[in-house]
C-alpha cells in the first residue's frame, strides 16, 4: 500500500468574502507500512487533508493516488476508497450507536457486503487489536463502557475494516493518562501487525516523536516541511513560529545544549545526559 | 441550500432599522403581515411595496440578500401561482382540456404571488435586522402579561435562547457523525426511500445522545452560575423605548391609515 | 468502581500535618468524612438500585486564597467531590462547609455557588448564550445584579480573561482556549472567592491550555481560591497542595515536592509524574543524584549545569 498526493488544494466558501484556503498545494509520498505524524497549529489544515485522503472531501484541484488508484478521478467508487483507507475522527466515540459493541464494530463491515463468518472473524481481531476482551465486552452496550473503552471500541469499528491506512485524529484528546498510553499501545501494535500505514495527527509532540517515521508539519494550509523526526525538531525556532512546541525531551535536550535534535524521547535524554556527565568527568 | 435560507439569519449593520427596539419591530411586522390581507388592487400594492421598499433602503441590508431568501421559497410561489391560475372560475382566456386559463384567475394568481413575496421580505427584514437574542428579548417583553395567565414566558424565551446558541453546535455534531459513519462504508446517497431512512440511524442515535450530553452538561454549568428561573433576575441589556421608536410608530400608524384609506376610497 | 478496597487503604498524608503550614485560620472549604453515592435504577426488572460509591471517604481542608490540585484516573470521585463542594451534588453521608455555611442547608445553596464558581471540561457545552458579552452576564443576571452593575462587571471580567475584542462574537465561532476564557469570565463576574476549575484543559490544543493556565494564575495571583482538577501533571507542579484521587479515596495529599517524591506509588495508581520529576527519578537510576523536590525542566536542567561545573 502507498499514497500520493500531489497538488491538492482545497478552499473552503470559495468566491465568498470569507474564503479560507484550508489545504494549498500539498504533495507527498508514503511508502508502504510508514508511520506518518502529522501536526500544525489548530487551523492550519491538517483535518482537512486528512479528510481527502479517504475521500469524504472532494480537492478543487490535485490528486491522490491509493495503492495506484486515483481517488480523485471520475467512477471511482467510495467504497473502494473506504476499504483502503480507515479514518478514526476526534473524539471517536461519539459515532458509537449500535445495541452492542460487537454490532457497532460489524457496522464497517457489513457495509463492505462481507459474509457473517467474515465479518465475526474480523469483529474478533478487531476486539483483539484494541485490546477488548470479546467474551466479556462482545455483547454489552458500548454506552455502558468507560471512556478509554469507548474510544478503543470505536477504533476497533475502523479496524475491523482492514484498512492498508489508518488514520487517526487525535485519538487520545482527553483521556486519562492511562487510558492515554493504552491507545498509544494499541496504535504501535496495530501498525505492526497489520503492517498498515499510519497517519496520526497529534498535539501532542512527545507521542509524534516517539512513534512517527516521518513527522509532516502543516501551517496555513501548507505542507510546510517533512522529515524524520530528528530533522523536523531541530529547528526549534521555526516551529515556535508557527505556533508550535517541542517534545519535553527535546526542549530540555536544547536547555542543556544538546544536539537537541537526535534527541526524541526520555531514554534518549537520560543517554545523552549521562553521556555529557562523563565526558565532564574525564 | 441550507445557506440560501435568510430567514432567521442576521445582517449584521448599524442602521436606524437595526436599532429599533425589537418589541416595536415584532408589532410592526405582524400589523404588516395583517395589511397584506387588507389590500385587494394594484394601489394598495404600490404602497406596501413603496413602504417595504424604503425600509430595506433604511436597513442597508443589500437587495440581492433579501431575494436570495426568496429562493428556497420558490416553489412554494411558483405552486400558489400555478394553483390560483388554473382554478379560479370567470372568463376563460385559454383552455386545453379540463385546464382553463381566466382573467380573474390571472389576477389572482399575480396578487398571491406578490403577497407571498412581499410577506417573506417583510419578516425576513425583521430577522436580518434583529439579533436573535434581541428578539427572543423582545418575545419575552410582550409576553409578559400572559405570565399571569400561566404562560411560562421566562422558560420560553430561555429555550429559544439556547436554541439559538446550541444550533450551530449541533449542525457541526451532525457534519462530523456523518462523516465518521461515511468513513466506516455508510451510504446515504442511494438505494430506495425505504434504505435511505434506515442508514439514518447510525446519524441520529449519536446525534439525540451527544443533544442530551450537552443538554445534562449545560443544565449543570446554568446551576453552577445559580440559575433558578425567571423569577428575581436582571437584565445586562433591559429594553427601553427610545424618541426613534416612537418615530417609527408614528410611520407606521401612518403606512396603516394609507392602507386602510386605500381600500375605502378607492 | 466496586468492590473491596485496596489493601493499602486510607490516605497516605506524605508530609504529617503540614496542612496550613502557609495559610493559618479557619480552612476555605471543609470537606469532613464526605461520602457520595449515585443511584440509577435498575431498567431491567424489579432488581434494587445500582449503587456506585463514587466518593468514598474524604476529608480536605482548603485554605482561603490556596491553590489546590487534584489528580486522579477517570472515575477516580475527582468531579464527584468537586460537584459537593458547590452543592450540585449533596452529601450521602458527611459533610461539606463553604465558609461555615452547610451544603445541605437550602438557605444556602445559592450563595454558596456564587461564593464557588465551577469551570467545566467541555467548553461548548458550557456557553448559554449566543453571545460572549450576554453569556458572561448570566450569573450576576442570576443573581439579580442591578443593569449597570452587570456592564462593569462583564467589561471588567473579560478584561481579565483578555476576550474583550471578542465580546460581540458568537460562541461557535471562537476555539476553545478562547471558549473556555468566556466560560471564566462567566464565574469571574459572579465575584467568586473560589473556583473549581473541573479538567479545563483536558479538551484543548497546546495553545489553548497555555492560555487557559495563565488566567488561572493571574486569578490565583488575585488571590482567589483555587482547586484545580486534572490529568496533566504539569499543571500542578506549582500547585500549594496536590491531592491524589484512587477509587473515592485519597490516597496522597501534600506539597508537589512531597507527593512527587512517590514516584513508584503514583505510577501504579496508572498516573504519570510531571516530566521533571520523572526524569530525575531515572536519572537517579543511572547514578547521577539529582536532589528530590525539583519539580520543573528549568530546574532540573539548572542543578545539571551547576553541578557539572
Amino acid at each position: 500500500m502507498t499514497i500520493k498526493v500531489s497538488g491538492l488544494s482545497h478552499t473552503y466558501n470559495a468566491g465568498l468574502a470569507y474564503e479560507t484556503k484550508a489545504v494549498a498545494d500539498v504533495s507527498f509520498d508514503v511508502a508502504d507500512g510508514e508511520f506518518i505524524g502529522i501536526i500544525g497549529h489548530t487551523g492550519s489544515g491538517k483535518s482537512t487533508l486528512i479528510q481527502h485522503l479517504n475521500g469524504i472531501l472532494k480537492p478543487d484541484s490535485g490528486q491522490i493516488w491509493i495503492d495506484g488508484i486515483d481517488i480523485t478521478g471520475k467512477g471511482v467508487k467510495m467504497h473502494e476508497i473506504r476499504k483502503r483507507v480507515g479514518m478514526s475522527f476526534q473524539y471517536p466515540e461519539y459515532q458509537l450507536f449500535e445495541e452492542t459493541v460487537y454490532r457497532d464494530i460489524a457496522f464497517g463491515p457489513r457495509n463492505l457486503g462481507l459474509s457473517d463468518a467474515e465479518i465475526d472473524e474480523r469483529v474478533r481481531e478487531a476486539m483483539d487489536a484494541v485490546n477488548l476482551d470479546f467474551g466479556e465486552m462482545a455483547e454489552r452496550s458500548p454506552f455502558d463502557l468507560s471512556g478509554g473503552q469507548k474510544r478503543r471500541a470505536a477504533i476497533a469499528g475502523v479496524i475491523a475494516m482492514r484498512p492498508g491506512v489508518l488514520i487517526l485524529d487525535e485519538p487520545t484528546a482527553g483521556l486519562d493518562p492511562k487510558s492515554h498510553a493504552d491507545v498509544l499501545s494499541m496504535i504501535r501494535s496495530v501498525h505492526e501487525r497489520m503492517g498498515a500505514i499510519v497517519m496520526l495527527v497529534s498535539h501532542n509532540m512527545e507521542d509524534i516523536a516517539a512513534m512517527s517515521d516521518r513527522v509532516f508539519v502543516m501551517d496555513m494550509g501548507r505542507l510546510v516541511c517533512s522529515g524524520t523526526p530528528a530533522e523536523v525538531f531541530a529547528d526549534a525556532e521555526y516551529l515556535r513560529g508557527i505556533g508550535l512546541g517541542l517534545p519535553p525531551s527535546t526542549e530540555m535536550a536544547r536547555m542543556l545544549g544538546l544536539a537537541a535534535g537526535a534527541i526524541r524521547d526520555m531514554d534518549d535524554l537520560i543517554d545523552a545526559i549521562s553521556r555529557m556527565r562523563k565526558g565532564r568527568d574525564l | 441550500m441550507i445557506r440560501d435560507i435568510t430567514l432567521g439569519q442576521y445582517y449584521p449593520e448599524y442602521s436606524i432599522i437595526h436599532k429599533l427596539d425589537p418589541r416595536l419591530k415584532l408589532v410592526v411586522t405582524l400589523l404588516y403581515i395583517a395589511s397584506l390581507f387588507l389590500i385587494e388592487d394594484f394601489y394598495g400594492y404600490i404602497i406596501v411595496a413603496a413602504s417595504i421598499g424604503g425600509v430595506l433602503a433604511a436597513s442597508r441590508v443589500p437587495l440581492r440578500f433579501v431575494v436570495r431568501g426568496l429562493k428556497p421559497i420558490m416553489l412554494i410561489i411558483i405552486f400558489t401561482f400555478a394553483l390560483n391560475i388554473f382554478m379560479t372560475r370567470g372568463e376563460v382566456i385559454w383552455e386545453y382540456g379540463w385546464l382553463h386559463v381566466t382573467w380573474e384567475g390571472l389576477r389572482m394568481a399575480f396578487f398571491m404571488a406578490l403577497r407571498l413575496i412581499l410577506l417573506i421580505i417583510g419578516s425576513s427584514l425583521l430577522t436580518l435586522t434583529t439579533k436573535p437574542m434581541k428578539l427572543t428579548d423582545g418575545i419575552e417583553s410582550l409576553l409578559a402579561p400572559a405570565k399571569r395567565l400561566g404562560l411560562p414566558t421566562h422558560e420560553l424565551a430561555m429555550m429559544m435562547t439556547i436554541a439559538l446558541r446550541f444550533i450551530p453546535t449541533l449542525l457541526e455534531e451532525t457534519d462530523k457523525i456523518m462523516k465518521a459513519q461515511q468513513a466506516r462504508g455508510a451510504d446515504f446517497e442511494t438505494g430506495s426511500i425505504f434504505r435511505r431512512a434506515k442508514a439514518l440511524v447510525p446519524i441520529l442515535i449519536p446525534l439525540f445522545v451527544g443533544a442530551f450530553r450537552i443538554a445534562q452538561d449545560l443544565a449543570m454549568a446554568m446551576e453552577a452560575r445559580c440559575y433558578r428561573g425567571g423569577e428575581g433576575r436582571t437584565k445586562l441589556n433591559a429594553l427601553r423605548m427610545k424618541r426613534r421608536d416612537l418615530a417609527a410608530a408614528f410611520a407606521c400608524a401612518g403606512y396603516l391609515a394609507g392602507i386602510i384609506a386605500e381600500r375605502v376610497l378607492v | 468502581m466496586s468492590g473491596p478496597p485496596a489493601a493499602d487503604t486510607g490516605a497516605v498524608r506524605a508530609g504529617c500535618d503540614r496542612q496550613d503550614v502557609n495559610f493559618k485560620g479557619q480552612p476555605y472549604i471543609e470537606v469532613r468524612d464526605l461520602v457520595f453515592e449515585y443511584r440509577r435504577g435498575s431498567d431491567t426488572d424489579g432488581e434494587p438500585d445500582v449503587v456506585m460509591r463514587a466518593v468514598d471517604g474524604v476529608s480536605l481542608d482548603v485554605p482561603r486564597g490556596s491553590f489546590t490540585a487534584i489528580i486522579g484516573r477517570n472515575g477516580s470521585g475527582k468531579s464527584t467531590l468537586a460537584k459537593n463542594v458547590n452543592a450540585l451534588f449533596l452529601p450521602t453521608s458527611g459533610s461539606v462547609t463553604v465558609d461555615g455555611m452547610d451544603t445541605r442547608d437550602d438557605a444556602f445553596v445559592w450563595e454558596i455557588r456564587r461564593r464557588v464558581g465551577m469551570v467545566f471540561q467541555n467548553p461548548d457545552n458550557q456557553l448559554v448564550s449566543a453571545v460572549v458579552e450576554d453569556d458572561v452576564a448570566f450569573g450576576p443576571e442570576n443573581l439579580g445584579v442591578a443593569p449597570d452593575e452587570i456592564r462593569e462587571r462583564v467589561r471588567a471580567a473579560l478584561i481579565a480573561v483578555d476576550m474583550t475584542e471578542q465580546r460581540k462574537m458568537a460562541p461557535h465561532l471562537l476555539s476553545g482556549g478562547q471558549k473556555q476564557r468566556v466560560a471564566i469570565a462567566g464565574v469571574v463576574a459572579m465575584r467568586p472567592d473560589a473556583i473549581i476549575f473541573d479538567e479545563p484543559t483536558a479538551m484543548l490544543d497546546p495553545e489553548g491550555r497555555r492560555e487557559v493556565m495563565d488566567v488561572i494564575g493571574r486569578l490565583r495571583a488575585d488571590g482567589v481560591t483555587i482547586v484545580l482538577i486534572t490529568h496533566f501533571m504539569d499543571e500542578t507542579v506549582d500547585a500549594d497542595r496536590v491531592v491524589i484521587m484512587d477509587r473515592g479515596r485519597i490516597v496522597l495529599d501534600g506539597t508537589p515536592a512531597e507527593v512527587f517524591r512517590r514516584a513508584d506509588e503514583i505510577e501504579s495508581l496508572g498516573l504519570r509524574l510531571p516530566f521533571a520529576v520523572e526524569l530525575a527519578s531515572r536519572l537517579r537510576r543511572r547514578g547521577i543524584d539529582v536532589p528530590a523536590g525539583l519539580l520543573t525542566p528549568e530546574a532540573v536542567a539548572g542543578w545539571l549545569r551547576g553541578s557539572a561545573a
